[in-house]
């Protein structure tokens, strides 16, 4: 019974204070969301005690002292949950999944291998392109692709191309076809060709992840970072943009320097547009000064 | 072992198919690495050696540095078991 009339009395105070006591909070936070779920677990908290301690002379003066806290302690965990997802952000992740794809990508775009191969190799290995997909994205025949996967995957164990992070001299070496591939994956997920799907956003941010795995192996590298930037703006468009126009401004020419993948990428899979050329056509330069935000 | 009147078949080995191939241009600068056989039309093999590599990484650094120029062409044999 005392708990149903405390029950009845928390009603009467909610009805009252509730208003009052959310104003409090916002003015002394400024922020709504959290005062008015402070607001509710301070009540929850109240139908807990009052029908067991009785309700007090003051119930919106206990409200409001409930509530205060539950915000400071939310602030609180806030600030710790944004410090551990800076470590976390922060500490490098070497190990794994992630270093067993960039090994992958690294035998995937051996320099043995020719650069059709290396490239449906890799789409088909790490970002999990189909047979027709990758035709699609080549402009061939899906026979013609499956033909290419049977023939690189034989010249692997066949030449013994090994599954290996090379040394800094062989990798710089590398980095070329593999940024090349990356981006390939980057724009697959940025304009996918699949329909249904206009933008994958998974594939983008794994493209992007990858490429920030190969930053930071290769720190002294300025292209990883390029292609990172580049990543980066173009994630950061409206979708209607890409979709009408192209999925690339011309800066990505700092990041395939040899001019291989341009010659030789399709254009069903890379589309240039020089209506979206930066001003200086460059993004090396907003590489570095980036980086803090990458 | 194969015999004539004359003379004897001596060290031999059976490479492995074309589309197993590496390719080292060690003409100018920086040498290139590409897939395949290099050998179209008038080109000629000039010599070979068989050397021991765990992988295709380190056939390709003795290739990379070596002495004579021109180009080489790596090639796995068949390993008879």
């Amino acid at each position: 019974m005392a708990g149903t009339l405390a029950q009845a009395a928390a009603a009467d105070v909610f009805r009252e204070a509730a208003a009052r006591v959310t104003a409090a909070l916002i003015r002394r936070f400024g922020d709504f969301d959290l005062a008015e779920g402070c607001v509710q677990d301070a009540m929850v908290a109240a139908l807990e005690t009052w029908p067991r301690d009785g309700v007090l002379e003051r119930p919106a003066a206990w409200l409001t002292t409930v509530a205060t806290r539950r915000a400071l302690n939310r602030l609180q965990r806030d600030e710790r949950y944004r410090e551990k997802l800076a470590n976390v952000a922060s500490s490098p992740r070497d190990d794994g999944e992630g270093d067993d794809r960039l090994r992958l990508i690294l035998a995937c775009c051996h320099p043995g291998l020719s650069r059709e191969a290396q490239v449906a190799l890799t789409l088909r290995a790490v970002a999990g392109f189909t047979t027709a997909e990758l035709a699609r994205a080549f402009v061939a025949s899906e026979a013609t692709i499956a033909q290419r996967l049977v023939r690189a995957k034989r010249k692997i164990a066949a030449a013994g191309i090994p599954f290996r992070i090379p040394s800094e001299v062989e990798l710089g070496d590398r980095l070329t076809e593999v940024l090349d591939v990356l981006y390939l994956i980057f724009n697959e997920g940025h304009l996918s060709t699949r329909a249904g799907a206009p933008s994958k956003r998974d594939l983008a941010e794994e493209a992007a992840w990858l490429a920030r795995l190969v930053c930071r192996l290769l720190p002294s590298e300025s292209e990883p970072m390029g292609l990172l930037a580049l990543f980066a703006t173009s994630t950061r468009l409206p979708p209607t943009w890409t979709a009408t126009t192209c999925s690339m401004p011309r800066g990505a020419r700092c990041c395939t320097s040899s001019g291989g993948a341009r010659r030789r990428t399709p254009r069903s899979v890379v589309r240039w547009s020089s209506q979206r050329t930066p001003p200086n056509g460059r993004c090396s330069s907003g590489a570095s000064s980036n980086r803090s935000n990458l | 072992m194969v015999r004539s009147a004359s003379g004897a078949a001596g060290h031999g080995n059976q490479l492995q198919g074309p589309e197993t191939a590496t390719t080292v241009v060690l003409r100018g600068g920086q040498p290139i690495v590409k897939d395949g056989l290099f050998m179209e039309g008038k080109e000629i093999v000039g010599g070979y050696t068989e050397v021991e590599a765990a992988d295709l990484d380190e056939a390709l650094e003795m290739a990379m540095a070596w002495p004579g120029g021109g180009t080489v062409e790596i090639r796995p044999v068949v390993v008879q078991r």
